[in-house]
């Protein structure tokens, strides 16, 4: 019996530990996700909750590198046509 | 006496006829460095018939509309390009589309070889596509685009900047981590001010102001790749911190 009481508060004590761990990356995620409330937030308090979550800097990081990429083949383009001249389409 | 002068005739000829042949597929070749059509005008000699001289000019046409149509995709898929940008692209790859369609239809409707030809200068003259437009459009997008990259660090220099306030790192690393940010920081207001005012110095130039508007699209080039390159090193700093922060 003592034995089923201890297995059966061990069960539930790690039920209520993933719960709150749940709990917490949830809301964590959902603070990452919008870049005027860390900002808002970050002189505030430094505390944990307020930092944004590292995804939505890597969202933002991945934005920029096909940005840039997308930049880079515009250059390349447009110096083909500065490197160009127009001759005589009859001949 | 009169076999050899025969030989040399049929000699030169097969030479200019050579030489006729390369030269069409470099002169109108939008790569290849040949001079002004203008210093080239039509000779008395009319060294193809008017038959070939429009198939050239059709040619010479199909192949700009060609780009045209691949600056036209570009500016519709772009996400970078502000929409008064974009539009005013668009307003102007379709004139010159219409132009050049119309151009050809006068082209093939000449009746002499003179008139054939000068028409057919008017596709190089009055459109400039390869020299002018088609860099100016990609120009436009790249420097469109610098700006939209500068307003995506605006949104990552303050959740770059919460990562340090947060982070547990000890406070030298912090401190390093905040002397990439204020680099990085420095870097996107250097690109912002070369890219300022870009799109606005080419968007509307004109196949009527060639060859003296060249230098703007020149000078475009050099602040488009100055930014591009203060934006490549903004982007490293973002990749340090991130690395110094654990993240």
């Amino acid at each position: 019996m003592t034995h089923l009481t201890a297995l059966r508060n061990g069960v539930l004590c790690g039920v209520a530990i993933v719960a709150v761990a749940g709990c917490g990356a949830r809301l964590t995620g959902s603070q990452g996700s919008s870049g005027s409330a860390v900002v808002s937030s970050a002189g505030a308090s430094p505390s944990a909750a307020a930092s944004p979550g590292s995804s939505a800097v890597d969202q933002q990081v991945q934005n920029i590198d096909n940005q840039l990429s997308t930049i880079d083949g515009q250059i390349d383009a447009a110096d083909s046509g500065l490197n160009t001249s127009e001759g005589d389409p009859s001949q | 006496m009169n076999t050899r002068l025969i030989t040399r005739g049929v000699a030169a000829l097969t030479l200019s006829a050579g030489l006729g042949l390369a030269g069409s597929v470099a002169v109108d070749a939008d790569t290849a460095p040949v001079p002004s059509p203008s210093a080239t005008p039509a000779t008395t000699g009319h060294p193809v018939t008017l038959a070939i001289l429009k198939a050239r000019c059709n040619a010479a046409v199909q192949r700009r509309l060609g780009t045209l149509g691949a600056d036209d995709t570009f500016v519709e898929d772009s996400v970078a390009l502000t929409g008064a940008d974009q539009s005013k692209l668009e307003g102007q790859i379709s004139a010159d589309q219409q132009g050049l369609t119309a151009l050809d239809q006068t082209i093939q409707g000449d009746t002499t070889w003179t008139q054939a030809h000068a028409d057919c200068l008017l596709i190089v003259t009055d459109y400039r596509v390869y020299v002018l437009e088609n860099p100016k459009i990609h120009e436009v997008i790249a420097a469109d685009g610098i700006t939209k990259v500068d307003g995506t660090f605006e949104t990552l220099i303050p959740e770059l900047q919460a990562l340090i306030n947060n982070s547990s790192e000890p406070p030298s690393v912090k401190a390093q981590a905040q002397t990439d940010l204020n680099d990085l920081t420095s870097k996107v207001n250097a690109s912002r001010t070369s890219i300022s005012g870009v799109s606005a110095s080419v968007i509307n130039l004109e196949p009527s102001g060639w060859p003296g508007n060249e230098v703007n699209l020149k000078s475009a080039a050099q602040n488009i790749k100055t930014a591009r390159t203060d934006l490549e090193g903004a982007r490293t700093d973002a990749n340090d911190i991130l690395e110094l922060l654990g993240e």
